[in-house]
């Protein structure tokens, strides 16, 4: 069974961005070791968020092209995170509404549960089959 | 224009010629969605070939990932708490 390693945002963005070379080199090595089966690469809901937000506001890539780098992230060999399905539904969220994909990602989950969001925000009501709670009591 | 038959499963064989044009390779991931009332299949990107390739704006050239990571969150934020309190900001927030 090959070692199971939680990646950070900064390897996933060293390796896209490929700088610092030095640091973009040991990325690119830490996916290949994951193509080959020496390691397996984890990664968690948090940091596929953080590093949406970093390639969308701060290098200003397109929604689509977030969503599309993601996705291949997600279908590279020896890469895993928590629930691969809803997290893609997640993706295509945040390809196609108004929404951060922290929104997008707690609207995907609430809908495979089938439960209600708790929320004050009415921009999670453009995604379809978000059902959200805004008052309490009812 | 090309047509194939659904399976019981669900299956459907995409024609040679519409493989081959779009570079479905046998064992590729593909992505499956609705779009406008038609099944859109378009092919999942390959990690392996996209490293090196997001440029960064000039501005930020000489930054760290440490300070792209933490301009990331600020930007984030100050729009996320923006947002609730006053309402979007123009070009906020839609689909670019």
């Amino acid at each position: 069974m090959s070692r199971k390693l939680f990646l950070d945002t900064d390897v996933i963005l060293g390796y896209l961005i490929g700088r610092p070379t030095d640091q973009a080199a040991h990325a690119g090595a830490l996916f290949e070791a994951a193509r080959n089966g020496s390691v397996s690469l984890f990664v968690s809901d948090t940091v596929l968020v953080e590093t949406a937000v970093v390639l969308w506001r701060t290098l200003g890539m397109e929604r689509r092209e977030v969503a599309h780098h993601l996705e291949a992230l997600l279908e590279a060999p020896g890469v895993d995170t928590y629930d691969k399905e809803a997290f893609g539904r997640a993706l295509d969220f945040f390809e196609e509404y108004p929404v951060d994909l922290a929104d997008a990602v707690l609207s995907s989950y609430a809908i495979a549960e089938g439960a209600a969001i708790a929320s004050l925000d009415p921009v999670l009501d453009r995604i379809p089959g978000v059902i959200r709670e805004g008052r309490w009591p009812d | 224009m090309k047509t194939t038959k659904v399976t019981d499963a669900g299956q459907v064989q995409i024609p040679v010629s519409i493989r081959d044009e779009l570079d479905f390779d046998p064992g590729g991931t593909v992505h499956v969605h609705v779009e406008d009332g038609r099944a859109v299949i378009r092919r999942i990107g390959d990690w392996e070939s996209m490293a090196g390739t997001v440029d960064v704006p000039p501005g930020l050239a000489n930054r760290s990932l440490q300070d792209l990571r933490e301009a990331g969150k600020r930007l984030w934020a100050a729009e996320a708490v923006g947002a609730r309190l006053f309402g979007p900001t123009p070009g906020q927030g839609g689909v670019r």
